[in-house]
């Protein structure tokens, strides 16, 4: 295949520059190769050496009353986000301040909080310890649950209150209900009475039996969808739908630690020789 | 309403205002006309520049106006002053970086013509990213027709199609595609330097993604971004042949901006026939398609920095450690533009601002926004005076390798290219701190310094020199 006098050569361009690079490597192999492994092993061992951090992460449930979230999912994921709730979790848990204990900085810098489904998040914390991130993800939910119960129990008391004017009708009317029955009864008794107005009598009981009787069913449906909106499917706290899992692991994880070291490492080193000269390449 | 205007001090408002609009309009104006080359490195943010300066002004005259997107009134004020001076020092800097002396300097050092110092070779460098380019285009086009519905004709989003049904390579071309642009202008424009015509292969592959992109349910944007990347490498070239040959270069500028208008005319007949369909067919949005064009063209450029304005520069409302801790410690979505998630979340409400965010939406703007954020009234200045001066420099270095034809570290300082330009344009900086940033940027310094070497070695070595040449030594 010819090339155009004018076209670079593909092959002589990109051949040129890598055989330049790599007879700067071959030249300095000591540099360019073995010290950047050198600094990877020690990156790699001393990342082993850090303490181990474990990440703690738990799905939540927003709580509801009535089948409504006393906050929108995405305000409560700013809010699990923002810096003030990360104090309260650190404060509730009985950590030392952020700029004095090592603990409550990862807690405080790891404490995350992402949207998963349309009513659940997941919540990520890291921590020193195993039962500290498991800690420190319940004490997340618990805090949130009890801001969001300062909305949700009066919407629940007004909802309780309603059941409670309820039942009393329903007592009332079980009441008249008995009282209408007596009288039935007592109204066939009577012999003194003449015909006509015991008819009569009978059948005004009748009817009010039969309109107690609607405004009975009326209340007990009424009762039912109360307890209905503070079913447990419908009104719930806000918690943790599972076990919080705890994942074992490094600050940084070593093999990225001691690639980026070895490749950092690599780099500047690749630089210096490259800047400094080819011997090769100047004899030539 | 004379004495209104006076007694208020509308007038000398709306004449600061204007006038600061006017100055920095008049600048780009020139650069088009006096440097076309320069005009098209610059276009993509000189273009984003001159249409938030109009939108700003249009919202300092004429407001209080109603924003759709923050849902309140914005304007009156001279909000168009901070930004002109802002604008001012991006192209103060540019025209300083790219003073006439100084690009004739670059041409002298060792001259065009990389393929005559090479010896010939088996295949050409422009036939191996033809090729490849042109395999990927290829598959490109056969995973739209092949994977599902094509958004244009199914009223899709763009944003729905990458989602729902976008393939491996459509994501490829989303994250990479105007970098993708910018390597085709490179090989599309660099014949020019060595009086042959342009590589119009690669302008036919350049057409290709514009119209894939069109079917893919894109708008302007797109189009604005891919085609702006594409004509940096070109206003390069114009710029290098304008240093070694005036005359030449002239001719070939001529030439070259008539093809150029003809392209940008066909672009623009695209854009206006995607925008309307995009309203009219797929949002359904056609009875009110006059009121939201003059949000989206004269009100949303400019909203986002008004609110700066209002809060940095009349109510004296910032603070450096809050934006540097939401900017790059502790965004709402680290993945993404970290400055307009910033702005949106201090100029709307909370909720509001992470709902159109959790959505995949953000609005216009950024720069120098997030400057003066970070720095107030006054250290807002300095910082966008250094950010000018370091894009500028880094826009030469671009150039220089283009002309200078280094295609290797031009590939590896693309991406860097891309990033810096996104960063004038809406003020990304959140990238810069990136571990892939630094990544890239080393792998580029050492391709620079590796290229520069490798070349130094065949221009200057003596066996590398002529014959003439070695009798002068």
């Amino acid at each position: 295949m010819s090339v155009s006098p004018n076209a670079v050569p593909g092959d002589r361009y990109l051949g040129g520059l890598f055989m330049f690079l790599c007879r700067a490597i071959r030249e300095h192999l000591f540099l360019t190769v073995l010290l950047p492994l050198v600094a990877a092993a020690i990156a790699y061992v001393a990342v082993l050496q850090l303490p181990p951090v474990y990440t703690a992460q738990g799905n939540v449930r927003i709580g509801r009353v009535d089948g409504t979230e006393t906050m929108g999912l995405t305000g409560v994921v700013s809010r699990l986000n923002s810096p003030s709730f990360k104090l309260r979790v650190i404060e509730a848990m009985g950590l030392p301040s952020v700029d004095r204990d090592r603990a409550a900085q990862l807690i405080f810098q790891s404490l995350a909080a992402k949207q998963e489904t349309a009513d659940t998040l997941a919540v990520t914390v890291r921590a020193t310890g195993a039962q500290q991130a498991r800690d420190a993800a319940a004490t997340a939910v618990r805090l949130l649950d009890e801001e969001q119960r300062k909305t949700r129990e009066p919407l629940e008391a007004d909802i309780k209150e309603q059941l409670a004017t309820n039942d009393a009708t329903i007592t009332g009317l079980l009441e008249t209900r008995d009282s209408l029955s007596a009288l039935m009864k007592e109204n066939g008794q009577g012999a003194s009475i003449d015909p006509t107005s015991l008819v009569m009598r009978r059948v005004w009981l009748a009817d009010l039996i039969s309109r107690n009787e609607q405004r009975l069913t009326a209340a007990k449906a009424e009762r039912h969808a109360l307890s209905a909106k503070l079913g447990v499917w419908k009104t719930y706290p806000t918690t943790l739908l599972d076990d919080v899992f705890v994942l074992p692991g490094f600050a940084v994880r070593p093999a990225t630690m001691a690639l980026l070291a070895g490749g950092a490492a690599f780099m500047i080193l690749l630089l210096g020789v490259v800047l400094r000269g080819s011997k090769a390449v100047r004899a030539d | 309403m004379t004495a209104f205007w006076l007694a208020s001090g509308f007038l000398f408002d709306a004449l600061l205002s204007v006038s600061a609009v006017a100055v920095a309009l008049a600048a780009s104006l020139w650069i088009a006309i006096r440097r076309p080359g320069l005009a098209l490195i610059s276009f993509f943010f000189l273009f984003a520049f001159t249409w938030r300066l109009v939108s700003v002004l249009y919202i300092d005259l004429f407001g209080p106006l109603f924003s759709d997107q923050l849902e309140r009134d914005i304007g009156l004020g001279v909000s168009a002053v901070p930004i002109g001076i802002s604008q001012g020092f991006v192209i103060v800097a540019l025209l300083f970086s790219f003073r006439p002396q100084r690009v004739r300097q670059l041409i002298g050092a060792d001259g065009p013509g990389l393929a005559s110092r090479l010896p010939s070779g088996r295949f050409s460098l422009p036939d191996l990213a033809f090729w490849v380019a042109a395999l990927f285009v290829i598959a490109l086009w056969a995973e739209l027709l092949v994977r599902g519905p094509i958004p244009l004709f199914a009223g899709l989003e763009r944003f729905d199609y990458t989602r729902l049904h976008g393939g491996s390579l459509h994501h490829r071309l989303m994250d990479w595609g105007p970098m993708l642009a910018f390597q085709l202008g490179v090989f599309f424009a660099v014949p020019l330097l060595r009086d042959t015509s342009s590589d119009w292969r690669f302008g036919a592959l350049f057409g290709a993604l514009i119209l894939y992109l069109f079917l893919a349910g894109h708008r302007f944007s797109s189009f604005y971004l891919y085609a702006s990347f594409f004509v940096m490498p070109i206003g390069a070239v114009l710029l290098g042949r304008q240093a070694t040959s005036p005359s030449q270069g002239k001719m070939v500028s001529k030439k070259m901006l008539r093809y150029l208008s003809v392209a940008a005319a066909a672009l623009c007949v695209l854009t206006a026939i995607a925008v309307i369909y995009s309203y009219i067919v797929v949002r359904g949005e056609g009875g009110q398609l006059l009121s939201k064009l003059t949000q989206r063209i004269l009100v949303q450029q400019g909203e986002m920095w008004w609110m700066t304005y209002e809060r940095v520069f009349l109510h004296d409302n910032w603070s450096s450690s809050i934006a540097a801790y939401k900017l790059f410690v502790d965004p709402f979505d680290p993945s993404r533009n970290s400055t307009m998630q910033f702005l949106m979340e201090v100029g709307l409400p909370l909720e509001r601002a992470h709902y159109i965010l959790a959505l995949g939406s953000s609005y216009t703007g950024g720069w120098p926004e997030v400057l003066f954020e970070l720095g107030g009234p006054i250290g807002g200045f300095i910082l966008v005076a250094l950010s000018a001066i370091a894009f500028s420099e880094f826009m030469f270095l671009m150039m220089r390798c283009v002309v200078q034809e280094r295609f290797a570290t031009c590939f590896f300082l693309t991406p860097i290219l891309f990033a810096v330009s996104i960063n004038v344009v809406s003020g990304m900086v959140n990238s810069f701190v990136q571990i892939t940033f630094l990544i890239k940027v080393a792998v580029a310094l050492v391709v620079y310094v590796t290229e520069d070497r490798w070349r130094s070695n065949l221009f200057f070595s003596p066996t590398a020199l002529g014959p003439e040449k070695k009798a002068m030594l």
